[in-house]
């Protein structure tokens, strides 16, 4: 019922995206070996915020969407093992909002969706650690942690 | 907006832009390895890709057909394509263009025809027009209208960290002439800007059409890292 | 068991009975439910072993006939879930569907939902999403529905209070997804990310299908009962009653209507006199004991105290089993550590089990396998009593209803009396499963029972031992003796004089079972090495009772 919208909502997504979004952020469907464009998977960039240790950065990040979308939320991974108190070894994010038995609202865009990720990037939940690295580093070796943020930003340069 | 809409309509003139065929001869383009056709090739060319391209991937861009020669030209006038961007069976599209293209199919997969697919983004332009925020630059106003066959054109934005603006460009003129005018606009040195569309870098001898840019898309601007 | 033992009991104690028999007859015949107050002080001095005071027989009295609980079916509990939506509908003057998300948000309590409310209005509209004002959808002819991006006419747009329009396609979406998600649908927010507005059950009614209006029913239902403090579910496998129980009362015992009894604080079946953490710990090692057992044969000593399994992984020789026992002995020999040191061989040798092996006084596997098996001994004899008597209580279950539904019309009619005439027979049978239960428990009592506390341990298997004799007597009574009266029509005042008898045995073992509930539960705390010599009167007659029951207590060693 509601996973027959999943591919209209993202084609309007999409549209609106083309249109107008945050600058420095990328967002579009996949494109498959034959051409085709598969609108349950999105590539994005995400831009380390200026004034940030994430500066710089233009993390890669994969919405996988669901038939269910957007009754749930979509999966969102960076690459494995990206440095994050709040990221996956497998590279999935962890956020209040992308969690269907919580935060997740129908009516939250793909737009607000890389905000938040956008957001979290400089603002790590401490409550709920995703990897021990990051976590460790965060609570207990700031400077080491800043290094580390600092690396990873260069990692990901503009890619233009 | 009104205004805006007011200086549109002239734009549909056909006339003022055939010159533009042979204004651009000069203008070498690298990247094109087939010959420069004439103008009767160009033609034929234009003609053939019009309708191989409608076939293969119903794309809404219509070319002009039927072009007069020497007429109206000025100087602000965009320097034609040498040639129509996908004409020409040595042509490969990049695959950004492909990709573009293809999306644009999917979503605009409801289109019976050209015609109807002009309509609908004649209408949806106007429609911007009204909602657009922002200010809209128009590349060529002032133009007398000789309205005979139309030369689609749309609404493209130019975003920068402090905003958006918006600017009308024709689907098959070269992205330099708007990035000039940009930078002249904000004052600063073109060679400075990267330009980009959906994560990649826009070539200024791209054109809306072969990027398949849709009316109403936007673009990137950043400085160039160093 | 020794069963020669208990019946050898159960005759002494045959002329105390005659006595109560004597003295309750007059009353007993005419009006049944008189036995008990009467019973208790006959019996008290006649077969009681503990003795009580005036208040604890009130207490008594108080906890048999006062229920401290409600049985409620599906009806009375939606009875109960509307009456509280009134109720703080009328005091805080809001509507109902607002009352029952704030009740559902607040455990359904409904003092909680007043002290809140008045407390801080503004809060707890906030806390629960209820808006003050209601917005209206925005006035646009066209609205685009957030949830598709799709453009609909403004009629065909839904929203909660706050105003947000959806489409209804979207609306249906979001809500039977969340239904479909469980429980928390009863929670239901805006879909709006920013908006907090509860969405109601008016909301659901006019927007969800039927299927997920009726689930969404049934979460609201099971919600009273599983959020409300005060009400539980019967566990009983099918079971679709719950019960209100009064809280602090006390006495967790609950028999729903089902018949099932259980206990109201941990959901287990009924087990007084354990309490809840025993009863945990016995099903848990009933579980884990069979799995362990081989690795407890391999692996481990029994204490040579205490007998508990101890696994030594690494260090000297000198163990110290864990409290209460604190034995010290030699891990190897197993003698007393007291005996060891320097002279042995200190810590990590033991000459004394080095000279015996020598001499081939241990053969080791078969000395560890023996060990490992005291072990298992000693568990293995309180499971199979406890087993047996949960058998015996599932067979008396069905004796009772086939006495109930089949026999005992049958004996209406050999007998000329009518049904309700009949019904002491029921109470027997229906006691009898009761004292299963409970015998069945002690043998848990039993096996959490420190050993070293001697006096307290042999007090207890005394109190079994005659708490099994007893049970045995009535069974007898009502499984045999009762036979004859299906074989033949027999004179009224014979029926009458079993009547009685039957009757007073039921209430007597009812008696004795009871207390014997209350002994434990309290811990035998009168029996002790420290206190075995107060003077209360308790102790006397405890001590009285264990002399002469020490042929019993013997055979539960």
């Amino acid at each position: 019922m509601s996973g027959g919208i999943a591919r209209g909502r993202l084609a309007e997504e999409r549209k609106a995206w083309r249109k107008n979004h945050p600058h420095g952020f990328v967002a579009r469907p996949e494109t498959l070996p034959d051409g085709t464009v598969n609108l349950m998977v999105w590539n994005c960039t995400i831009p380390g915020k200026q004034g940030t240790d994430w500066e710089g950065g233009h993390f890669p990040l994969t919405l996988l969407f669901s038939e269910d979308y957007p009754s749930k939320p979509p999966k969102c991974k960076f690459p494995q093992g990206f440095f994050h108190p709040n990221v996956y070894p497998s590279g999935t994010v962890c956020l209040s909002i992308l969690n269907e038995d919580s935060g997740w609202r129908p009516a939250i865009t793909v737009k607000q969706i890389l905000i938040g990720i956008q957001d979290l990037l400089d603002q790590p939940n401490p409550a709920d650690p995703a990897q021990t690295d990051g976590y460790h580093l965060f609570i207990q070796d700031p400077p080491e942690y800043k290094k580390r943020v600092r690396q990873q930003a260069k990692q990901y340069p503009p890619l233009l | 907006m009104d205004e805006a809409e007011d200086d549109l309509e002239p734009l549909f003139d056909y006339s003022r832009v055939q010159p533009q065929g042979i204004m651009c001869l000069d203008d070498d383009d690298e990247l094109d390895s087939s010959p420069i056709p004439t103008v009767a090739d160009r033609k034929r060319t234009a003609d053939q890709t019009d309708k191989k391209k409608e076939k293969d991937c119903k794309v809404v861009d219509v070319v002009q057909v039927n072009q007069k020669k020497d007429e109206d030209e000025e100087d602000w006038l965009p320097p034609p394509p040498r040639k129509i961007p996908n004409s020409g069976s040595g042509f490969i599209e990049d695959k950004t263009l492909q990709e573009l293209r293809l999306q644009k199919q999917e979503l605009e997969s409801f289109a019976q025809s050209a015609e109807v697919v002009l309509r609908e983004v004649l209408e949806s332009a106007k429609r911007n027009m009204h909602h657009g925020e922002k200010t809209v630059v128009v590349l060529d106003a002032e133009q007398p209208s000789k309205p005979q066959v139309e030369r689609p054109k749309i609404v493209i934005s130019i975003q920068d960290r402090k905003g958006k603006k918006q600017y009308k460009i024709y689907m098959d003129d070269k992205f330099e002439r708007l990035f000039k005018m940009y930078a002249e606009k904000s004052k600063l040195n073109m060679e400075g800007l990267v330009f980009s569309f959906d994560g990649e870098k826009i070539s200024p001898q791209a054109t809306p059409k072969n990027l398949g840019m849709e009316d109403g898309d936007m673009i990137e601007v950043n400085a160039k890292a160093h | 068991m020794d069963s020669d033992d208990d019946m050898h009991d159960a005759n002494d104690l045959e002329s105390l009975e005659d006595d109560f028999y004597s003295g309750g007859t007059g009353i007993g015949s005419e009006e049944e439910d008189d036995y008990d107050d009467d019973d208790d002080d006959d019996d008290d001095e006649d077969y009681g072993f503990v003795d009580n005071d005036s208040d604890d027989i009130m207490e008594i009295a108080a906890n048999r006939y006062q229920k401290n609980y409600t049985i409620l079916n599906e009806a009375s509990i939606q009875q109960c879930q509307e009456d509280d939506i009134t109720r703080v509908s009328t005091v805080l003057s809001i509507p109902r569907v607002a009352s029952c998300i704030l009740l559902r948000h607040y455990n359904w309590s409904v003092n909680k939902v007043h002290d809140e409310w008045f407390a801080d209005e503004e809060n707890a509209r906030k806390t629960v999403g209820l808006l003050e004002k209601l917005i209206e959808i925005p006035k646009e002819k066209e609205l685009v529905c957030g949830i598709c991006f799709d453009t609909y006419p403004r009629e065909k747009m839904n929203a909660a209070a706050c105003g947000h329009p959806f489409c209804h396609v979207c609306w249906r979406g979001y809500i039977g997804t969340s239904i479909s998600d469980g429980p928390g649908c009863l929670m239901l927010r805006c879909p709006d990310p920013s908006c907090d507005a509860a969405i109601g059950q008016d909301m659901i009614s006019l927007l969800a299908t039927h299927d997920d209006a009726e689930k969404y029913s049934k979460y609201l239902i099971r919600s009273y009962i599983e959020n409300n403090r005060k009400t539980k579910w019967c566990p009983a496998p099918g079971c679709e009653f719950a019960v209100d129980f009064v809280l602090g009362s006390g006495n967790f015992d609950v028999c729903c209507n089902c018949s099932h009894t259980f206990c109201w604080n941990c959901t287990e079946e009924a087990h007084r006199p354990v309490d809840c953490g025993t009863v945990a710990k016995w099903i848990l090692k009933n579980s884990a004991e069979s799995e362990n057992m081989n690795w407890i044969l391999a692996n481990s000593k029994p204490c040579p105290k205490c007998k508990r399994p101890i696994e030594k992984n690494q260090g000297c020789m000198h163990i110290t089993c864990t409290p209460p026992c604190k034995y010290e002995f030699c891990w190897l020999c197993l003698g007393a550590w007291s005996d060891h040191g320097e002279r042995t061989g200190g810590f990590y040798a033991c000459n004394r089990y080095e000279a015996a092996r020598q001499e081939g006084v241990y053969d080791e596997t078969e000395r560890r396998r023996e060990m490992a098996k005291n072990s298992l001994e000693r568990y293995t004899h309180y499971y199979e009593r406890w087993a047996t008597n949960q058998s015996s209580r599932q067979k008396a279950l069905a004796d009772l209803h086939s006495m109930q539904t089949e026999k005992l019309e049958k004996l209406s009619e050999k007998q000329s009396q009518p049904e309700s005439q009949l019904k002491f027979i029921i109470e027997a049978w229906s006691q009898i499963v009761e004292c299963r239960r409970v015998l069945k428990w002690t043998y848990a009592y039993g096996y959490y029972l420190p050993d070293h506390e001697h006096a307290k341990r042999q007090f207890f298997e005394y109190l079994q031992g005659e708490a099994e004799s007893g049970l045995e007597r009535l069974h007898q009574c009502v499984e045999k003796e009762l036979q004859i009266y299906f074989d033949a029509a027999n004179s009224v005042q014979d029926f009458n004089d079993f009547r009685t008898k039957l009757a007073g045995l039921t209430s007597v073992t009812r008696n004795y079972f009871e207390n014997l509930v209350r002994a434990l539960e309290m811990g035998l705390k009168d029996v002790g090495p420290v206190n075995n010599q107060a003077t209360s009167s308790k102790t006397l007659s405890s001590k009285n009772l264990g002399s002469r029951g020490g042929k019993s207590g013997k055979s539960k060693m």
